[in-house]
């Protein structure tokens, strides 16, 4: 095999991996962990079914996509098919926004988490903000220097995220450190089964983003639910070990569950392992976040519905990914991951993409009903009861972020505020890029 | 482009850097005290340690010194009067 046959298999088998690395980016956050291990404390063995329901409705999301990108080819046949159901508001208010808002705090949050990490694991004397910067400009780097490094990358760190999830987990099975806690009696009752619930469909939010790590006309579907299934696969086992070694009052109460699962896995190994799954974890879903998102702005601003300056430059996802960097960089420097806010505005981040998922699913419901000139072919009955019931689960799972939330005013305040900056922002866009003519391209090819 | 994001790039850290050296030098007026100090006087029982970490400071991390009381640093003025007067208090957050 030569240089140029070995290039091109690497070159086809990145084609393929990088669509479901930027999808699982988000899914195997340690944000996403910590979601898992109090879900598995509350839920004990009952977690598998949760996860399994919440990963069908996901699924659902996932076919929606793949009628989309049918009819839309392009990442941003989502913004297409939203403008064409209703109006180009929704798809900037909501779907745009969602990632925006991800993009920023999740992403300060992350790297917060992930300085703490390496400060208290690996090196003590290194600061931890430090830390958070480094990981901060290595990402940015990986980003600037094209797809190609940013796609790289991803895989990368999916794979380590991924197996190292893997390697605990059969540890756990195997019991190859000590042996797990004896479990009680009877059926594991299902302590908050609506807390539960949301959790779950919670944990498998982000596998949209393989939207934008395709090729132009590519329908990263598939990719999408590949990633809903390894990840719902992987993180059945990984409850299940959790709860079979940490006393269930235990994970389901602190901040750190899937650290406290690691060590009674392996010990000290274990603690260890669960480290670099952090590390490698929060690298993948910030990767996603940044590349994901700046290809966006990039491509609606191509389009018209975002500022031309998104666009600028060689690549044209540089302007984008160090606007991005720029404003994560300025949340870290003002110290806002010591603000409990920031927990709030992930939380609004996530309404904003249950908000997202809603519109998707209802948009293609719409388009399929009536029949719109251009639309996804009619679907079967069967298949629009299935649109109608994912659109209800996110529609209640939308509700139940205030009604399940101890603080919901503030949430609720956060969201309005939020959406109202989002609104105002769009309006007075589309009605400047209509003077403009900006937009007359994209809204004849919508019909 | 790309020269202008490396320049970009090197003058945010750059940026970043100076502003962990101002913090270190600003925050050298407040009297601290090294771990083994600190160790000593727990164990003679002679400091009042008070963990006011918020947000992700706190949720991110897993220890905590011994013996340490958590508090709220959002809500100095209900925990204040707790605690003596004359015994040494020490604050530390991340």
């Amino acid at each position: 095999m030569g240089n140029d046959d070995v290039k091109g298999t690497v070159g086809r088998l990145m084609e393929h991996l990088f669509p479901i690395a930027a999808a699982m980016g988000l899914l195997v956050s340690p944000e996403g962990l910590i979601i898992l291990g109090n879900a598995a404390g509350r839920a004990g063995r009952g977690l598998f079914y949760v996860l399994m329901g919440a990963g069908l409705l996901h699924m659902t999301t996932a076919t929606a996509y793949q009628r989309i990108y049918a009819q839309y080819p392009g990442p941003i046949g989502e913004i297409r098919l939203i403008g064409k159901a209703w109006s180009l508001l929704p798809a900037l208010c909501v779907s745009a926004f969602a990632r925006l808002i991800a993009a920023v705090f999740a992403s300060t949050a992350l790297l917060a988490t992930a300085g703490y990490v390496f400060n208290e694991v690996f090196l003590y004397w290194f600061p931890n903000l430090g830390f958070s910067f480094c990981l901060l400009g290595l990402l940015l780097i990986l980003n600037l220097s094209g797809m190609r490094g940013a796609a790289t990358g991803q895989v990368l760190f999916i794979g380590l995220a991924l197996g190292g999830l893997l390697f605990l987990s059969v540890a756990g099975l195997l019991e190859w450190g000590s042996p797990p806690a004896p479990m009680p009696d009877g059926p594991t009752p299902m302590a908050d089964f609506p807390r539960t619930a949301l959790a779950c469909l919670l944990l498998l939010i982000g596998f949209d983003l393989a939207a934008y790590a395709v090729v132009e006309e590519g329908n990263p579907a598939r990719a999408m639910m590949v990633a809903v299934l390894l990840a719902g696969l992987t993180f059945s086992i990984w409850g299940w070990v959790s709860a079979a070694y940490v006393p269930a009052e235990r994970l389901s109460g602190t901040s750190i569950p899937h650290v406290r699962a690691a060590r009674a896995v392996l010990g000290e190994t274990g603690r260890i392992w669960m480290g670099m799954i952090a590390l490698a974890g929060t690298c993948a879903a910030v990767n996603a976040l940044l590349m994901a998102t700046a290809r966006m702005m990039a491509m609606m601003a191509d389009e018209g519905l975002l500022p031309p300056f998104l666009a600028k430059g060689k690549d044209e996802t540089t302007v984008g990914v160090l606007v991005l960097a720029a404003a994560v960089a300025a949340m870290l420097g003002s110290g806002m991951a010591g603000e409990p806010i920031l927990e709030v505005y992930m939380k609004a981040g996530l309404c904003f993409w249950l908000l997202h998922y809603s519109l998707i699913l209802a948009a293609v419901f719409k388009t399929s009903v009536q029949a719109l000139p251009g639309s996804p072919a009619q679907s079967g009955m069967g298949y629009r009861f299935l649109l109608f019931a994912g659109w209800a689960a996110m529609a209640l799972a939308f509700c139940g972020m205030f009604v399940l939330d101890p603080e919901w005013k503030l949430l609720l305040r956060t969201v309005v505020l939020l959406f109202a900056i989002a609104l105002l922002f769009g309006a007075f866009w589309v009605s400047f890029s209509r003077k403009k003519g900006w937009l007359k391209p994209f809204e004849q090819a919508l019909g | 482009m790309r020269r202008m994001a490396a320049f970009i790039s090197g003058i945010a850290i750059c940026t970043a850097l100076l502003l962990t050296a101002v913090s270190l030098a600003v925050s050298a007026d407040v009297p601290k005290m090294t771990k083994d100090e600190l160790r000593t006087s727990i164990e003679k029982g002679d400091v009042i340690v008070l963990d006011v970490r918020s947000g992700r400071d706190w949720k991110s991390s897993e220890f905590m010194i011994h013996k340490a009381v958590r508090e709220d640093p959002g809500q100095v003025s209900s925990w204040a009067g707790k605690y003596a007067k004359d015994k040494t208090i020490v604050v530390y957050c991340a």
